[in-house]
């Protein structure tokens, strides 16, 4: 049916050659008016490439790219915002100092000769508002709105720039539940407007929920294109990763519990009351909450990033200088961070340095490196993790995002640490990597090491933990063990705030 | 297959990132030398010429020493061309009261103080390094002025002649010091744990604090450490000049920047290389030279120098995008 329209953009045989490597190969892709079109496929599979192909930020080295059915060249981002191409990206680009319309038509300010005509700006902006649901004046600052709103106002963005099709990068990666649904909402009020949205998504359930038509690519190359109502979730995952994935959760078994090991008493700050929780020897603890609601600053005082107001945080009965990572590391704990390029990699530097730079001062004799056991630590835990890499001398930034985490988690492990926090470890990462990283994660709590794992995803909570404490607010809500009977509405219900 | 072969030098020439100023050097110098017999009938390329260049400007690599650190940590350090005039002044003065050897330890230990001074504000304190080093330029230029009421102070001493006039074997003694700076500095950023966690605080300090990392120490020393070349520098001058001009060295701090910066170390930190850094020297070092050589106006070589550290900015800024996947 579809098929007799003229695509609104068509791409055919697009090729892309970066040194070294073949992003895209002979890759078709085709959006019409209207229409959800995601595309599918591991990190690195070429989706980034392909989307810079349509904006413009890159040419591509080969094929055709035609929109309304007429040959386009487009050489730069500002040419494809006028054919209607525009994107919303992961990392947002808000000015949190201009005002929500400022934001909204920054680089597009609606003139009066040479003055801005900022009757029409606020004017224009209290529409493009309404049309996105949103109930705020266009004259806050745009800093002070949540991250979802800043989302919004990028999507608004698109729409003052008279988008015909809206990219859309992993949208929800930093969304709560409740503003996932509004951007939906918002996307169905967008294809009634007859614009089409091209959505990328390692949530493959929100792919199933939007999409019109899906399409999967794999090593720069389109492995196929399917309508919605002919797939499922478990045909995608296995032309993605390119074969069916057997199991996404390794079995808990084999793990058992020993002596506390971490022991968290009455810790108080900004963000959160009174926690008290400890972690034994082999065990996995999950914490589940919405975003915001502390969980991340409450690791992040625990590792003395931030220094809490009250309470003690000791390990093996020794306690925590609060406020000194450094302490924290010697005494045995390791954070890998929610957030890998802030706060995790140094990513224009070498895997070697980057797996081993906790380690450093423990591998050098008065300060000199000894080099042979650095390259030695950095290759056991690139082999064993199966880290995909030509080298250990590649820069961690050209790393896909399964691979980043690896050298995140080479950078902890390499101390051998006795606790180890893992806040959203797998944020970003396809499927198939993930299961490996959930694999490591059983692998180290055999081992005997307290793993505590922070998470948004209910499932990932469910599958790898041995219990979960729910935060609401700044409050543990519940401590509840994981058995066959825990339901995922109880978990989601304590961290809403119910009674367990 | 020769053909490929030749293909796949230049790439990996190319790849490195001290190929641009390479290339810009054998440019430069070839120039230089067809153009010296024609404009003053001199050969550019002799054993004088060279030797001069090290001689005279060997000031300028030992500070890049300590600069190449700072740099690589993502910060700067503008006050060290005051700085030096008022190591020159203090290291005069002294001599002339409590004799050479003495003067030079205080110096040093002065010099160290000037850095810690910068390095407090930059580390510890987390001001931007711009411009709390700009602040404490114009401080060490004005107590020059005040130490040496202005005066240009004569400091004569025989080691003094040892050092800025003598020679081991070929090499003049400055050349041989900054050579020692060199190959110091050299070992620390490249196999010490200090030197590593100097590129891990450069390319991601949040990072690197997570990963256990003093970062605002290890800042500070990098500072302390510069103004120790400082004073290292403000020694080799004087033993040079036999005498310490309060308005002699306000601007060294351009050329040692100039000379990172063409070395390939990245402003924004993270990268960099002594290797490099010892390139950029050699550049500065032949185009500042050659160009006295052609009797070039004054004038005009400030702006080439101009010209040449925008060029070197933009190079590294293309350089980044081009290798962004």
């Amino acid at each position: 049916m579809a098929e007799e329209r003229v695509p609104l953009i068509e791409l055919r045989n697009i090729t892309k050659v970066f040194p070294g490597v073949k992003a895209l190969s002979d890759v078709c892709f085709t959006v019409y008016p209207g229409e959800v079109h995601s595309l599918c496929g591991e990190n690195g599979a070429g989706k980034s490439t392909l989307i810079k192909v349509m904006t413009g930020a890159h040419a591509a080295d080969g094929g055709e790219y035609f929109i309304d059915g007429k040959p386009v060249h487009i050489s730069s981002t500002a040419e494809g915002i006028a054919l209607g191409v525009s994107c919303v990206y992961q990392e947002l680009s808000i000015a949190p100092q201009l005002d929500v319309a400022q934001n909204l038509y920054i680089g597009n300010l609606p003139m009066k000769g040479i003055f801005i005509d900022h009757k029409k700006l606020y004017h224009d902006a209290q529409e493009v508002l309404s049309l996105l649901n949103m109930n705020i004046s266009p004259k806050t600052p745009a800093g002070e709105l949540s991250v979802g709103q800043q989302q919004m106002i990028e999507i608004g963005r698109a729409v003052t720039r008279n988008a015909r099709c809206i990219i859309m990068d992993e949208p929800t990666s930093s969304l709560s539940e409740a503003e996932t649904e509004t951007l939906f909402k918002i996307i169905g009020i967008l294809q009634e407007r007859g614009i089409a949205i091209v959505y990328i998504s390692h949530h493959l359930d929100e792919v199933m929920l939007l999409s019109d038509r899906i399409t999967v690519i794999r090593d720069g190359q389109n492995i196929i294109t399917m309508n919605k109502a002919d797939t499922t979730q478990d045909i995608l995952i296995t032309n993605m990763i390119g074969r069916p994935l057997d199991k996404q959760y390794p079995e808990k078994t084999g793990r058992k519990q020993g002596e506390v090991i971490l022991d968290v008493q009455q810790l108080s700050g900004e963000k959160f009351r009174d926690i008290s929780f400890q972690v034994h020897a082999g065990e996995v603890l999950g914490f589940f909450g919405l975003v915001g609601a502390g969980r991340s600053e409450i690791m992040r005082a625990i590792f003395g990033a931030d220094k809490p107001s009250n309470g003690s945080v000791t390990i093996n009965g020794k306690p925590i200088r609060p406020g000194s990572p450094a302490d924290a590391i010697q005494k045995g704990i390791g954070f890998a961070t929610e957030d890998r390029k802030k706060e995790g990699l140094m990513l224009r530097l070498s895997i070697l340095l980057n797996s081993t730079v906790v380690k450093l001062p423990h591998l050098a004799n008065v300060g000199v490196i000894d080099r042979k056991s650095q390259n030695a630590d950095a290759e056991k835990y690139v082999t064993a993790m199966r880290t995909k890499t030509p080298s250990i001398n590649q820069l961690a930034g050209n790393l896909s995002g399964g691979n980043q985490q690896k050298v995140v988690l080479a950078k902890w492990l390499t101390m051998e640490p006795q606790v180890l926090i893992l806040d959203e470890p797998t944020r970003g990462i396809d499927v198939g990597s993930k299961a490996e990283i959930y694999d490591i994660i059983n692998d180290l709590a055999k081992s005997g090491m307290a793993i505590i794992v922070v998470s948004s995803e209910i499932e990932e909570i469910m599958g790898v933990c041995d219990s979960v404490i729910t935060i609401f607010e700044g409050n543990m809500t519940a401590q509840l063990p994981i058995t066959p009977e825990l339901t995922r509405e109880k978990v989601l219900a304590c961290s809403l705030g119910g009674k367990p | 297959m020769q053909e490929n072969k030749i293909k796949n030098a230049f790439k990996r020439f190319f790849a490195l990132d001290a190929s641009a100023v390479i290339v810009a050097m054998v440019v430069l110098v070839a120039l230089i030398s067809i153009l010296a017999p024609q404009i003053t009938g001199g050969t550019f390329l002799t054993k004088t010429n060279i030797m001069n260049i090290f001689r005279k400007q060997t000031y300028i690599g030992i500070i890049a020493c300590g600069m190449t650190l700072v740099m690589i940590t993502g910060n700067i350090d503008l006050s060290v061309g005051n700085m030096m005039t008022l190591l020159t002044v203090i290291c005069a003065l002294l001599t002339k009261s409590v004799g050479p050897v003495p003067a030079i330890f205080l110096t040093l230990l002065i010099g160290a103080a000037c850095g810690g001074l910068n390095g407090v504000l930059v580390g510890p304190l987390g001001l931007n390094a711009f411009i709390s080093t700009l602040g404490t330029t114009s401080i060490f230029y004005a107590l020059a002025l005040i130490i040496s009421s202005g005066f240009t102070q004569r400091a004569e001493s025989k080691l003094f002649d040892v050092i800025g006039s003598g020679s081991l074997w070929i090499f003049p003694v400055p050349v041989v010091i900054m050579a020692v700076v060199v190959a110091i500095f050299w070992f620390v950023l490249k196999r010490t744990v200090y030197g590593q966690q100097l590129y891990a605080i450069g390319a991601n300090k949040t990072a690197a604090d997570f990963s256990g990392i003093r970062s605002k120490v290890q800042v500070m020393v990098t500072y302390i450490l510069t103004g120790l070349c400082v004073a290292l520098a403000a020694i080799v001058m004087i033993a040079r000049s036999t005498s310490a001009n309060p308005q002699a060295a306000g601007g060294t701090e351009m050329d040692v920047i100039l000379a990172v910066v063409v070395g390939g170390t990245s402003i924004a930190g993270g990268k960099g290389t002594m290797f490099g850094t010892v390139l950029g020297f050699l550049f500065i070092g032949f185009m500042t030279t050659g160009f006295t050589f052609l009797g070039m106006n004054e004038y005009i070589q400030s702006i080439v120098t101009g010209v040449i550290l925008v060029a070197a900015l933009s190079f590294d800024v293309i350089k980044a995008r081009r290798s962004k996947l």
